[in-house]
């Protein structure tokens, strides 16, 4: 169980503020989504949760402790992350490119459970095929498997569901669900405004680099947020109790 | 072909002792293995000279100079996560060059231990000044690129000597030291690429891991708790190490450091800190073999070890390549 605490947090790149005095407290147990245009700095507030870059201003804790002070094996014991980037250098079989997530146990469990994290997404008979032989699709859920077998408490996921069809898009974020219930801080950015109303218990609204609002679907998905920040017409509708986002696209400004 | 790391490293150490005592008995000096073992037992014997003078240092030093460049080689390749690095990529090899070629030079080729200890200083100039740069410039493209700058620069200053060298012989001597060569290799310089061999290997164990967690990128490896800094300065010591040591003792060996990364991948084995170690025995192995041929094959002058192992090693690259390129295509 652990809390992420941002305050203040604001970081320039190349001279331009890309994260501009952030503030957000996050709860164990929740799923968070971070949603904004291209550029609103969702990939940078990520990292910044993730201490992988220099905060020029503010700080983050983890149930109070400076993660920039943390030593870092200890705050990746806590903090398992996704990047962007979906590169694999060499050619390793799919089990032990999701073994990697814990490197705390033995070979053989890490296996064990990295096969089984593999047979949760479906890909239980290229678990032996080295990476390089697998689809965009395969390969992006063989990164997700890495995550997803972390013992870390707070998962944090930049775009986790680029290359996937809709349904494993789906499945994967139920997994991610099942992960918040179990306890973990679960984080994660999405363009899928559809998605992020459905399966968040609060969505962080990035825009320019501040944090525009951090609240559930029902109040960010307004059509005043939605027409401000994404240029969109829009409404989210409660159907048999579940939450449906209609977005219509308005002229460009 | 799926073969255990453990089982590849027994098998290889296994050839390397074969190949040792098989290319003990062969030589001008043929030796039965009779008298072979004689002179095992009789120490002051011909046989015994013959075998603990020459033969067996030589073999060895042959041993220890393919192991440092191919464990370089896959540090390399595992620190610059590209399958092209090599030894000599950041300028360290060319560094020790340049400096033994201006020893020569200056006629200082005689003195024992002169050639080799300029070419240690070139390779731990080089070094230092990729550290400083790893200190402030962390990223891996940004090191490849000081790196060729580097090497480039010791190349044409190298060029430089070759033209204003005072005769075509000082210019010859050159030529035949970069060719590389592990005639006449003494006891000393077994122990130096033993030096070099554990104290690389010590650190990999140290840090080597890193490298896995490198396979998924610089962010995913330092959100792991890798710290890439010390990583990088780390390899990049153990590697230009075992790259000077190797100029150093045997000159210029080419393609051994690129190859042998590559034949262990072939094998099987793809994890970049378990493929340290087969790779240096492979290494080993691969410097070993072309030792013995440049020995045994009847040639009008003396082949010379480092234009063998190029003339084997870059065919056998392009065969590994092009299987690696074709099982990409299937899959």
């Amino acid at each position: 169980m652990a809390t992420l605490d941002l305050s203040d947090v604001s970081v320039i790149l190349g001279g331009e503020t890309v994260v501009q005095s952030v503030s957000a407290h996050l709860e164990a147990g929740k799923l968070y989504v971070v949603v904004g245009p291209n550029g609103a700095g969702k990939t940078t507030l990520l990292k910044a949760m993730a201490s992988l870059l220099r905060l020029d201003g503010g700080k983050v804790t983890l149930n109070g402790e400076d993660v920039v002070a943390m030593p870092p094996m200890r705050r990746a014991a806590h903090m398992a992350y996704l990047p962007q980037e979906r590169s694999i250098a060499w050619d390793l079989p799919s089990v032990d490119v999701a073994a990697l997530g814990c490197p705390h146990l033995t070979p053989e469990l890490a296996r064990q459970k990295a096969f089984s994290e593999l047979q949760a997404l479906g890909l239980q008979e290229v678990s032996d095929r080295g990476v390089f032989g697998l689809s965009g699709g395969q390969r992006a859920r063989v990164l997700l498997a890495r995550v997803l077998v972390s013992s870390a408490d707070i998962y944090l996921l930049d775009e986790p569901l680029i290359a996937l069809d809709p349904a494993w898009q789906r499945h994967v974020l139920i997994r991610l669900r099942e992960r918040a219930d179990e306890g973990k801080t679960v984080v994660l950015s999405l363009h899928d405004l559809h998605l992020a109303a459905q399966f968040a218990d609060e969505i962080l609204l990035m825009h320019r680099g501040q944090l525009v609002r951090k609240a559930g679907p029902e109040i960010v998905f307004s059509a005043k947020y939605l027409s401000e920040v994404f240029n969109l017409k829009g409404e989210l509708n409660d159907v048999a109790g579940q939450r449906i986002l209609r977005l219509e696209s308005m002229p460009l400004l | 072909m799926h073969v255990s790391t453990s089982t590849l490293n027994i098998g290889l150490s296994v050839a390397i002792g074969v190949m040792v005592v098989t290319l003990m008995l062969l030589g001008d000096v043929p030796l039965s293995l009779h008298a072979w073992g004689d002179a095992l037992v009789h120490p002051g014997s011909l046989g015994a000279e013959v075998v603990w003078g020459i033969r067996l240092p030589r073999n060895l030093t042959a041993v220890g100079v393919g192991a440092m460049l191919g464990m370089s080689g896959a540090l390399m390749q595992g620190l610059l996560r590209n399958p092209l690095a090599e030894p000599g990529l950041l300028g360290v090899s060319a560094g020790a060059g340049l400096a033994a070629s201006i020893a020569i030079v200056f006629g200082l080729g005689l003195i024992p231990f002169v050639v080799e200890g300029f070419a240690m200083a070139g390779a731990t100039g080089v070094a230092l000044l990729l550290l400083l740069f790893v200190q402030r410039f962390p990223q891996r493209q940004a090191l490849i690129l000081l790196g060729v700058g580097l090497s480039a620069l010791c190349g044409a200053l190298m060029a430089l000597v070759f033209n204003l060298s005072p005769s075509p012989v000082t210019t010859a001597e050159i030529l035949s030291w970069t060719m590389g060569s592990v005639q006449n290799r003494s006891w000393f310089d077994v122990l130096l690429t033993a030096f070099g061999l554990v104290v690389v290997s010590a650190l990999s164990l140290h840090l080597g891991r890193g490298l896995r967690f490198l396979t998924l990128g610089e962010e995913t490896a330092r959100s792991m708790g890798v710290d890439m800094t010390r990583l990088t300065q780390t390899i990049v010591v153990g590697s230009s190490l075992l790259a000077g040591l190797a100029v150093a003792v045997a000159g210029v060996i080419g393609f051994v450091g690129l190859a042998s990364p590559h034949l262990i991948r072939a094998l099987g084995i793809k994890d970049p800190y378990r493929l340290i170690w087969p790779s240096a025995l492979a290494g080993g192995l691969m410097v070993l073999i072309a030792d013995g041929c440049v020995r045994l094959i009847p040639a009008s002058g003396e082949l010379r070890l480092g234009v063998l192992t190029s003339l084997i090693g870059a065919p056998l690259f392009a065969v590994l390549a092009y299987r690696s390129a074709r099982s990409w295509m299937q899959d």
